[in-house]
């Protein structure tokens, strides 16, 4: 287990500043306001704040439609803030590169590897594919740097009022597995979700 | 690094992102790296970039170590390709046992 699975909850969003290259989450967010640009080196020849971004804009989408929703609700909406922060705070987390996970090839000289910051970013994709899922925190059991040792996966995730939560889990424990297996070796036994919180659309207006 | 290591490390730079799935480069060696070749950056004459394949050694025997970025195609398959594509470029060009490491830090989609 790495250090960072240890932290039982994230410290705001105080980072070392070589997870993001010297940036902050809040500079990140500031970049993807000004459509990223002018265009910075910086951020865009860094893999830590592309994965950070591409994690920002997903979560983007589905806040904005948050907001809009909590808009009649203070209270609710200030909770929310809460929950985007712990999001936002494990999206830069995940984009630490973390350890390096041995990739197989069949000439032994072969050092091929990929790092855990990626994978971590390969399991969050997966929102992509479930309408309404936020993927908060992530972490693997076993030693993810052994080949083929017994991994576990382990997710917190974010869903909206309405859904089927054991559907949504399953479809989300579904695209985990599928690709993990397409971009990785770990020998994947378990996927674990849990469900964090539910959120709540606005009603759509009925016709008149 | 020497200049012809330099240009090795430039062609090696060429070879990896022509290998379909690759989709970026980036420097090794976290943010301290980084800002070492940034200075480098500064200080040379004309404007070329610091390549990004690190390399010890260009002769017989050399060491290179590449971090990539890779499409929504399996990241472990671009991987392993990258490999056997830098393979193949070293003992094209005479450099028969090299150590290569190649580190996936991010996939795109």
């Amino acid at each position: 287990m790495s250090p960072q699975d240890d932290l039982p909850e994230l410290n705001g969003l105080a980072l070392e500043p070589d997870d993001l290259n010297g940036h902050t989450v809040e500079e990140l967010s500031a970049y993807l306001d000004a459509d990223r640009t002018p265009p910075d080196p910086s951020i865009d020849e860094s893999p830590g704040c592309q994965l950070a971004l591409q994690a920002m804009q997903r979560l983007r989408g589905l806040s904005a439609a948050l907001a809009e929703a909590d808009a009649e609700a203070e209270e609710k909406s200030a909770r929310d803030e809460g929950w985007i922060s712990r999001i936002l705070g494990a999206i830069a987390v995940d984009a630490r590169a973390g350890r390096r996970i041995p990739i197989a090839h069949p000439d032994p000289m072969a050092d091929l590897g990929i790092t855990e910051g990626a994978v971590r970013g390969i399991i969050r994709a997966a929102e992509d594919e479930i309408d309404g899922v936020i993927i908060g925190r992530c972490r693997f059991t076993g030693d993810v740097t052994v080949p083929d040792e017994p991994i576990g996966i382990v997710v917190d995730a974010s869903v909206l009022w309405g859904t089927s939560l054991p559907t949504i889990a399953d479809a989300l424990r579904t695209a985990i597995r599928r690709r993990l297996a397409a971009h990785t070796d770990l020998n994947v036994q378990a996927v674990d979700v849990t469900i964090h919180d539910i959120h709540q659309l606005p009603a759509e207006e009925e016709p008149s | 690094m020497t200049a012809t290591s330099e240009s090795m490390a430039a062609a090696l730079d060429r070879v990896i992102a022509d290998v379909p799935g690759v989709t970026a480069l980036y420097r090794t060696g976290g943010l301290l790296g980084q800002a070492v070749a940034a200075g480098k950056e500064l200080l040379r004459p004309e404007r070329e970039s610091i390549p990004y394949v690190q390399l010890t050694d260009s002769g017989a025997h050399p060491s290179i170590t590449v971090t990539i970025g890779v499409d929504e195609r399996s990241a472990t398959e671009t991987c392993r390709l990258a490999y056997d594509t830098i393979l193949t470029w070293l003992r094209a060009n005479g450099h028969t046992d090299a150590a290569v490491s190649i580190t996936v830090a991010h996939v795109t989609g």
